[in-house]
């Protein structure tokens, strides 16, 4: 039974139509990328998954069980965590604030898991009293990242950690997701680097303008000239239109 | 010499009662966006409801408020879209909720004269009005602007007000003070009522502060108010969070009204000019910093009791003049920042 | 489709019937219920300017204080001073205008919830300084015998012939400002409300207008409070008190703040509850006062979150549609740019560009530039520092080294001085007025070719002027092929949709640069297809194309010239083709 199944997923922002009839699984203990060229609406997708944006049509399901149309405080309690594009950490509060509130729902769980965080990421121990804002990038993603594991998440889903960061800190980073895969966690990530995401996931599914236009083994995929199309170009016709600005 | 003392001790302790006020504006504000112009009648409401427990009356505000209660419950109880188990866990809180409040009223009524059984009832049960409040006129308007909840919170000022009028009409009633008496500070003389005041106060303002730094349910409260979507993804529920910034600001408004009591009488005018005192005050200092507000309620205090000396006519005009001043010195020094919501 | 607000015939007609009704009152009414009629045509006045000064997004928590200033000075100068009384009325509104003269400058820098909190002091102050300057004012107590207003041969001594008077006010002033808002300056008004930046963009000086704004609605509150002063023949401080600038609140939003016809709904309502609950409430139940005002409160509880726009809203549907009337195709004028553009080859130039945020270098030594008849594109992956290269080249930042030229000359520090040079933009999350119809939207972008003023905007003195900037945009939609769409509000439209209309504004302005960020993100292909067509007929008329986007089809078809940034620094540059086979950059886009 997969993990996560979206069933023709549609959602937008007010009346903008983003996702059409979306479906995709992910299956439990995968690691699945969802790679596309900016404006694919991968945030979109994921943010919807996440309860942030209301779905229109069409069912996620979560180990059969249908959560569709639930906020997000009651899907982080079903194990459905997102680390959002923008990390939306709590600057004014310390490290360790953040990572507590991260287990906000997990309350019986939290000084283990804060342990579990702290190995994982140490530089987060050594800083766990500086307020969030003043960390440097990648350790603010680090905390971020280490926030939603505070949840015990089923479905750990990502967008775009790598983005901004130093190559250093995005490999530290896409490190420990690797290892949070190998040990049995099912993430979904965004990433706009297709080569790195690659690399690290067991399938991806690549998107364009709301929908899913290739899918496959990621050793299929890294090779497949049709990716590079999807971020370089090359699939619309635009020569009717041109000529016709210089013909009247 | 002895005068200046003497308005510095007497704007102190305005300033106090303000402060708490202007807690409960900002922890309101900061978290639902709501500017409440009805939380000065919290502060009366927790008056009235002393001055009857301390008369040996059951205090009329506990019925329509366990009636409200109950009646979330059964509309709560209705949802489908919950589980039972969360209904099973939503009844018996509320259930003891409201045991909880009708147990102190009760108390209190039967204890005639029992000072902390009185103060303990009228804080909660107005306490327990705030919630109600944030469900009956925040929640159903989740798109609404910020100037319409404003006008709403109007509303629900007169909503409040006209309730108080009926249930305890307009006289005031006394409120016997803390301890009668005082004691020489220096060359002041400070009533017990004046010191119980600012004590009491401070506590109050401290534990409020140990309460969002310390606790998990307070870092919670304050992360609604610092990132509303990061807060979700934490899975803290934001409409809780409404509920409960309400709640508290209502308790430390009452809290505020039972200290202030004593002083000018528990009366049914007493909520507005307090309410907007503590507004200016939680403005000047910066209506999303605890502590500068204070500061600013000081300030409005000090000013206020030096200003009523010298020049009762204007006493009130001085404050309000000086707040443009201020506000420009502060724009300029540091511009408030708009925490996105 | 619908769209009320800019239906001049009707608000004509809407206006008249008020002052017809309230007229006929006027003269049948027994006199309690005429006063009642004249202080909810003040209140209507009163409230209108908060309802204007709300549509361009500020506030005031205490207008009632220039109703108080308004009062005062008239009703002191015709009494103390022997003013005829019409000189003393037009002196107590200026004294009012100057009084919101002085505290909208003073605070015009404030920001966020500073500004209402400052309105609010003046608000309390105001009547609390009227109290303390008892002997002009007559302290609390205020004063009477205030002599009756007569306008030349005009007796206006009869309470009826006043509350004609003021009634005939109202329909003007209402008539007046829901004519304005389908006007030049009221469009410029919807924009400051919209966004601040974008209204700066078509060429807007926002905070004069927001001064002017306020200006007028203090005005309009001072000669509420004249009249106030003329017909009750006498003050005191306390209709003009706190709770007085809450009232007039109440029945602006209460009332609907989208249209000036919502202030007198509202004014109606309060009234009309007010009675309604003492009628029944106190007279027939014999209940309390306090009654009333619980069940007050839960009225404008219940109607506000049922109805978050106001009575207006729910009226709203019985408003007339508005249709747009395209011109005669032969009336249309031309877009092509409006300076002469030759063949500047560096139209607009940066150099050796470096920004720097705290710590983090986000731009270092970029320099590229984008001359008359050329599409030139920028790319580069996420977080490549793109936004950052195009808010200093369109003048919304300031970079920390290099410089920014157009046409050899440094941008202007003002944002609303670039239009005049030719420069516009569209934004990467638009930004359209929602409640202005996709028409009105295109045709802000005219605003600089246009110099009607507010009152012109007022009395419909604008009609030629209206007529030749409606032209050029049903123009400009036609290029964007959407005229089907010109009477609908822009609120309703799709993300695409939205997108090209921004373009349309753009291009209204005639640019020689034009500058479009993101402008395909959210297009459907046909969209698409249409967008590169676009770009292409401008570049042969002349104009010079500045694009940042994402979708490497659009761009690589429709530019000339790539340049590619990566981590803030200039990765690459040349035609598409070059571009495309450049190893380093596949690279950076695909990860290595």
């Amino acid at each position: 039974m997969p993990q996560l199944q979206l069933e023709d997923i549609t959602l937008g922002y007010g009346r903008a139509l983003v996702i059409d009839e979306l479906s995709l699984q992910v299956r439990p203990g995968e690691l699945v990328t969802i790679l596309g060229a900016n404006g694919a609406g991968k945030t979109t997708l994921l943010n919807g998954v996440a309860g942030l944006i209301p779905v229109r049509s069409g069912r996620v399901l979560l180990d059969g069980e249908n959560l569709t149309g639930l906020p997000p405080e009651q899907l982080v309690e079903r194990g459905v965590v997102l680390v959002p594009e923008r990390r939306e950490l709590f600057g004014s509060l310390s490290v360790e604030t953040n990572l507590r509130l991260g287990g906000y729902r997990q309350k019986a769980a939290g000084a283990k898991t804060l342990e579990r965080v702290y190995t994982l990421f140490p530089i987060l121990a050594e800083r766990r009293i500086q307020l969030a804002s003043t960390l440097s990038g990648g350790e603010q993603q680090m905390l971020a990242l280490g926030r939603a594991l505070m949840g015990s998440p089923r479905l750990l889903m990502l967008d775009e950690p790598s983005v901004g960061l130093a190559p250093k800190i995005m490999r530290e980073i896409l490190e420990v997701i690797s290892r949070l895969r190998n040990e049995g966690m099912t993430i979904l990530l965004v990433e706009q680097n297709a080569r790195l995401a690659l690399s690290l996931a067991d399938r991806g599914y690549v998107m364009e303008i709301g929908r899913l236009v290739l899918e496959g083994p990621s050793s299929g995929l890294i090779n497949d000239p049709r990716l590079s199309q999807a971020y370089l170009g090359g699939a619309t016709d635009y020569a009717a239109a041109k000529a016709a600005a210089y013909s009247d | 010499m002895e005068t200046v003392l003497f308005l510095l001790a007497d704007g102190i302790t305005s300033g106090a009662v303000y402060g708490l006020v202007a807690l409960s504006l900002i922890i309101v504000y900061t978290v639902t966006r709501v500017v409440n112009i009805a939380q000065g009648e919290y502060v009366m409401l927790g008056a009235l409801s002393f001055a009857s427990a301390l008369q040996g009356v059951f205090p009329p505000l506990c019925m329509p408020v366990v009636g409200a209660l109950a009646a979330f419950v059964v509309v709560d109880l209705l949802n489908r879209h919950t589980s039972r188990a969360e209904k099973i866990r939503l009844l018996t809180m509320r259930a003891a909720w409201i045991v909880g409040v009708l147990a102190m009223n009760y108390a209190a009524y039967r204890s005639t004269g029992s000072y902390w059984l009185a103060a303990l009832a009228s804080v909660a049960t107005t306490a327990s009005l705030g919630p109600i409040v944030h469900r009956v006129s925040v929640e159903p308007a989740p798109n609404a602007s910020q100037i319409v909840l404003l006008i709403v919170s109007v509303g629900v000022y007169m909503v409040l007000h006209g309730t108080a009028a009926m249930l305890w009409g307009t006289e005031p009633r006394s409120v016997p003070p803390v301890a009668d008496g005082g004691v020489a500070i220096g060359p002041v003389f400070v009533t017990y009522q004046s010191l119980c005041i600012c004590l009491l106060s401070l506590t109050a303002m401290v534990a409020l502060y140990l309460f969002s730094e310390r606790t998990l349910v307070g870092q919670a409260l304050q992360a609604v108010a610092i990132n509303r979507v990061g807060a979700q993804l934490c899975g803290i529920p934001v409409r809780w969070a409404g509920r409960l910034s309400f709640a508290v600001g209502a308790a430390f408004s009452a809290f505020s009204g039972l200290l202030l009591a004593p002083l000018v009488t528990a009366n049914y005018e007493m909520g507005f000019v307090v309410g907007l005192k503590g507004f200016v005050g939680a403005a000047l200092g910066g209506i999303v910093a605890y502590p500068t507000a204070l500061i600013g309620v000081g300030l409005v205090g000090t000013i206020e009791s030096f200003a009523a000396f010298h020049a009762s006519a204007l006493r009130d005009l001085i404050v309000f003049l000086l707040v443009i001043p201020i506000l420009l010195w502060r724009n300029a020094v540091k511009p408030p920042q708009d925490h996105g919501h | 489709m619908k769209h009320s607000i800019s239906n001049k015939p009707a608000a004509l007609l809407a206006a008249c019937g008020v002052f017809l009704v309230a007229a006929m009152l006027a003269g049948v009414l027994p006199p309690y219920y005429l006063t009642l009629l004249v202080t909810v045509g003040i209140t209507a006045l009163a409230s209108s300017g908060l309802t204007f000064l709300l549509s361009s997004g500020q506030v005031s928590l205490g207008h009632a204080a220039y109703m108080g200033i308004g009062a005062y000075g008239s009703a002191i100068l015709a009494r103390d001073h022997g003013f005829p009384t019409p000189l003393a009325l037009c002196a107590g509104i200026a004294a009012a205008a100057f009084a919101a003269l002085v505290v909208g400058s003073v605070t015009r820098g404030l920001k966020g919830h500073f500004l209402p909190l400052a309105t609010l002091a003046i608000g309390i102050a105001t009547p609390t300084a009227l109290i303390g300057a008892s002997s002009v004012t007559g302290g609390a107590s205020g004063f009477g015998q205030i002599p009756a207003l007569a306008i030349g041969p005009l007796d206006l001594s009869s309470e009826r012939s006043l509350a004609i008077l003021v009634w005939a006010l109202v329909a003007v002033v209402v008539g007046g400002l829901a004519r304005f808002q389908s006007s030049r300056m009221g469009r410029a008004v919807s924009a400051l409300n919209a966004s601040d930046e974008m209204a700066q963009v078509v060429g807007i000086d926002t905070p004069r207008l927001k001064l002017w704004v306020f200006v007028i609605a203090g005005a309009l509150a001072g000669l509420a409070g004249g009249l106030y002063a003329f017909y009750f023949k006498f003050v005191s401080p306390s209709p003009f008190s706190l709770p007085a600038s809450i009232n007039l609140l109440i029945a602006c939003i209460l009332g609907g703040a989208a249209s000036p016809f919502g202030a007198v709904l509202g004014a109606i309502a309060v009234m009309g509850i007010e009675i309604f609950l003492q009628d029944f409430l106190a007279r027939k139940l014999g209940l309390p006062g306090h009654v009333e005002m619980v069940v007050f409160g839960a009225i404008l509880i219940g109607v506000l979150l049922r109805w978050p726009g106001g009575i207006w809203s729910a009226l709203v549907r019985f408003w007339p549609t508005f249709t747009a009337l395209k011109p005669d195709a032969g009336a249309c004028a031309e877009l092509t740019p409006s300076a002469t553009v030759g063949d500047k080859p560096h139209l607009l130039q940066l150099s050796g560009i470096g920004k720097s945020f705290g710590g983090l270098q986000a731009l270092a030594d970029v320099s590229f530039s984008v001359g008359a008849r050329e599409i030139v594109g920028l790319i580069g992956p996420n977080g490549a520092g793109k936004s950052t290269t195009f808010d200093i080249a369109t003048g919304l930042t300031q970079p920390t080294a290099g410089q920014v030229l157009l046409d050899g000359l440094a941008l202007p520090a003002k944002l609303s001085k670039l239009v005049e040079l030719g420069v516009a933009r569209t934004f990467q999350h638009v930004k359209l007025v929602p409640n202005l119809s996709v028409i009105e939207n295109v045709a802000l972008g005219a605003y600089k070719q246009g110099a009607s003023g507010i009152f012109a905007g007022m009395a419909g003195l604008d009609r030629d002027e209206e007529a030749a900037t409606f032209s050029l945009a049903w123009r400009a939609l036609g290029i964007v092929e959407l005229e089907a769409l010109a009477g609908v509000p822009a609120s309703l439209l799709t993300m695409g949709q939205a997108r090209l209309v921004e373009v349309a504004r753009a291009i209204v302005s005639r640019p020689r640069l034009l500058l479009l960020d993101e402008p395909a993100a959210g297009l459907r292909t046909g969209e698409k297809l249409k967008l590169v067509g676009l770009l292409h007929r401008l570049r042969r008329s002349g104009t010079a194309v500045l694009i940042v986007e994402h979708d490497m089809d659009l761009v690589m078809n429709c530019v000339d010239r790539l340049i590619v940034l990566n981590r803030g620094r200039d990765l690459s540059r040349g035609t598409p083709d070059e571009v495309r086979a450049d190893p380093q950059v596949i690279a950076a886009y695909l990860g290595t």
